[in-house]
């Protein structure tokens, strides 16, 4: 769900390994917490259509568990960048199995599993 | 040459050309920066890039990237084309996606590429290399972009 979340932002939608590959910018083959942020970022910003800073219900097609509770507190229905990276983050630890600080493809994949 | 390094010696370039108004990158005489100091620009970025030491300057205008080189050696056309293509990378290319402009009357061609995206104050920003080839010479240039309200992509500098 969380990669589906963040993939689902650049089109075309790659698979774990593929998105891992291309944020792993340091190529230790796997997503630590700066390449996860980088990499929600720019999923905003190209989900962002109207570029005017926030993420509304449409413009977030695909949502992760933590992104759907933060909107369920949103009455205006936008969601702003620091607001989508804290739920993203939470994504990071809950995907995060061994607690070890990175993502691997397999971490991501099972994840995805869960979310279906 | 890092980043921080380059962008520090953007920094003293911009420094230098708003001093003098006029110098001349010696590695190449032909190319002056004393153009970037004209009120017409609409922002200024000066980088330095590797090829044989030579010091590149990038300069803005109108939201067009041009090289120093390119300052003096792109026709409007090129200039026209690599604006547009500078705003179509920046307001919806992915981080490392290069948009290329070619000019086939010139033969002059180049990328905007993506490097870095990020808020400031709530509005995006974001960081790009241009690449140019001009008379079959590649040069670069580095700088950083906001988005401005009318939807135009502003140089930092």
């Amino acid at each position: 769900m969380l990669v589906r979340g963040v993939l689902a932002q650049a089109p075309p939608p790659p698979d774990a390994k593929t998105w891992v590959q291309k944020h792993d910018k340091n190529g230790d083959g796997k997503i630590d917490r700066e390449e996860f942020h980088q990499a929600v970022i720019e999923a905003f910003f190209l989900r962002d259509n109207n570029k005017d800073g926030y993420l509304s219900i449409e413009e977030l097609t695909v949502m992760t568990p933590e992104a759907r509770t933060l909107l369920r507190n949103k009455p205006d229905g936008k969601i702003s960048l620091p607001e989508f990276l804290n739920a993203m983050h939470k994504d990071f630890t809950a995907a995060d199995t061994n607690d070890d600080g990175f993502l691997t493809v397999e971490e991501i994949e099972i994840y995805m599993r869960k979310g279906r | 040459m890092s980043r921080s390094l380059r962008q520090m010696t953007a920094v003293i370039l911009l420094l230098v050309v708003g001093a003098t108004g006029c110098e001349t990158i010696q590695e190449n005489p032909k190319t002056s920066i004393g153009a970037f100091g004209g009120a017409a620009f609409g922002g200024l970025i000066a980088a330095a890039a590797g090829g044989g030491g030579a010091a590149i300057a990038g300069a803005v205008i109108g939201g067009a990237l041009l090289g120093g080189l390119a300052g003096n050696m792109l026709d409007q056309r090129d200039k026209r084309m690599a604006a547009e293509a500078q705003q179509r990378a920046l307001e919806s290319a992915p981080t490392g996606t290069p948009v290329a402009w070619n000019n086939p009357d010139s033969g002059h061609s180049g990328t905007i590429t993506p490097t870095h995206t990020y808020q400031s104050g709530g509005t995006y920003c974001r960081e790009f290399q241009s690449d140019v080839v001009i008379d079959g010479k590649p040069d670069k240039a580095w700088g950083t972009a906001c988005r401005q309200p009318d939807g135009s992509w502003k140089v930092q500098g």
